[in-house]
């Protein structure tokens, strides 16, 4: 053992050093995968509902599932189901949906990305395993909000001068 | 033209473009072989672990100071960068997702394979090489060692275990310097930092960069080991091979990165 340099507990120092590398990277590895890259290893406490929208905008699998924007699950997937989109959520265990809960989708501020809100409502009833929630509201279309707000607007006969027409109407505002 | 062969020109022209393209074609199919006649050394016995052990350690443990350290840096720089153009929407938390996402995508695999091509490939020609104008080799041969098999296949090995685990470092300290900074300096929530951080990395970016060190592993090995067994000419061979071998492994890694996301994305 001597002959292979200075050894503890029969190990080589190049073995010691290889093997705390290895264990070092792998670790650094395992963090990335699941903490950063979201793989699962084990599968999470949850169980699931669908939820059928006209329109699911851009909502994206893993997107967050929040009630009063605190997150409680996730999007698991996204198919088709007769011509509208439906998407199966995950919710953690421990946290009961009302069967008379709304589903909607939101975007986190102007640019952020979509996540699909619940409000809750006040049946006594919960939701269970694979069962559907009812009521649900498609994803806002921004660029026909903004099309909307616009064109809307302009579409009165007064248009001619912006500044009267928008800040200032007759018919609406106080005395 | 006190040239031995008197030729026009235009004709001494055409030779060397052909001289250069059969060398090319040549060099190309030699160290295609070279590659599969490597990789079937892996299966074949004896698996020498302790070569392989001792390998881990040169190519993987001793780079984790240079790589830790390029990450911080770039790690550093992306965040700056990020914010400057950012926080001109308003949207200064997104520097998280820049940072990670390309980072672990592109910058890890490439950076962290050029680290260790300068670092271990340059050396691990210098030793082939060496041995190989020593006929060091041919002494291996004539004692029935397969050099291919001695040399060659544990740092194949090796840098296959190395290269994924740097490359995973190297994009933790990467994001982990930016998080730093980005909350000590510019003042960002480290909290919406790593929230940003986490809900824009997805698995497949994760594992974009896996492939990528692996066969950048593969790259590195490959070049190191045959310009080693290909250098000639005593020292000054060993010096040209050694030179070869960051030139074409930065080439071949560059050109990689592209094919292989070109390929997975």
């Amino acid at each position: 053992m001597s002959a292979r340099g200075p050894s503890f507990f029969d190990y080589t120092r190049a073995e010691l050093v290889a093997g705390l590398f290895v264990i070092l990277g792998l670790g650094g590895l395992g963090y990335l995968s699941t903490s950063i890259g979201g793989l699962q290893v084990l599968p999470r406490d949850a169980y699931h509902v669908t939820a059928r929208f006209s329109n699911v905008g851009d909502l994206k699998g893993r997107a967050p599932v929040k009630i009063a924007g605190v997150t409680i699950g996730r999007v698991e997937s996204i198919h088709l189901a007769e011509f509208v989109a439906e998407v199966e959520l995950g919710i953690n265990r421990g946290v009961h949906l009302p069967k008379d809960t709304i589903a909607s989708i939101s975007t986190a501020g102007l640019l952020g990305d979509a996540y699909v809100a619940l409000s809750p409502g006040g049946a006594d009833v919960d939701l269970k395993e694979g069962e559907r929630i009812a009521q649900t509201e498609p994803a806002l279309n921004m660029a026909d909000l903004v099309g909307r707000a616009a064109f809307g607007a302009s579409s009165t006969p007064a248009s001619k001068d912006p500044n009267n027409d928008t800040t200032k109407d007759p018919k609406e505002g106080p005395p | 033209m006190d040239d031995s062969s008197p030729q026009a020109p235009p004709a001494r022209l055409l030779g060397w473009i052909g001289r250069g393209a059969f060398r090319f074609v040549g060099q190309s199919g030699r160290m295609t072989l070279f590659l599969g006649l490597m990789a079937r050394q892996i299966f074949r016995a004896p698996l020498r672990v302790l070569e392989i052990i001792s390998q881990v350690e040169f190519i993987g443990a001793q780079s984790v100071g240079v790589v830790v350290l390029s990450a911080v840096f770039t790690g550093l720089v992306l965040a700056l960068q990020g914010y400057n153009v950012l926080v001109r929407f308003g949207s200064e938390n997104l520097v998280g997702s820049l940072v990670a996402l390309s980072l672990i995508r592109e910058l890890a695999p490439v950076l962290t394979a050029l680290m260790v091509s300068a670092r271990a490939g340059a050396a691990i020609t210098a030793t082939i090489g060496n041995m190989a104008v020593t006929e060091q080799l041919d002494a291996l041969r004539s004692i029935a060692v397969d050099p291919c098999h001695y040399l060659a296949m544990p740092r194949l090995v090796a840098s296959l275990i190395a290269l994924p685990l740097l490359t995973a470092l190297f994009s933790l300290a990467g994001i982990a310097a930016a998080y730093v900074f980005g909350v000590s300096v510019l003042g960002l929530d480290g909290l919406a930092f790593m929230s940003n951080v986490r809900s824009s990395v997805e698995w497949s970016d994760v594992s974009i960069g896996l492939w990528k060190g692996l066969i950048f592993g593969v790259v590195i090995a490959w070049i190191s080991t045959f310009r080693g067994f290909q250098a000639s000419g005593g020292a000054r061979g060993v010096g040209l091979a050694t030179s070869r071998t960051v030139v074409e492994t930065a080439v071949l890694v560059l050109c990689g990165d592209y094919v292989v996301t070109a390929l997975l994305s």
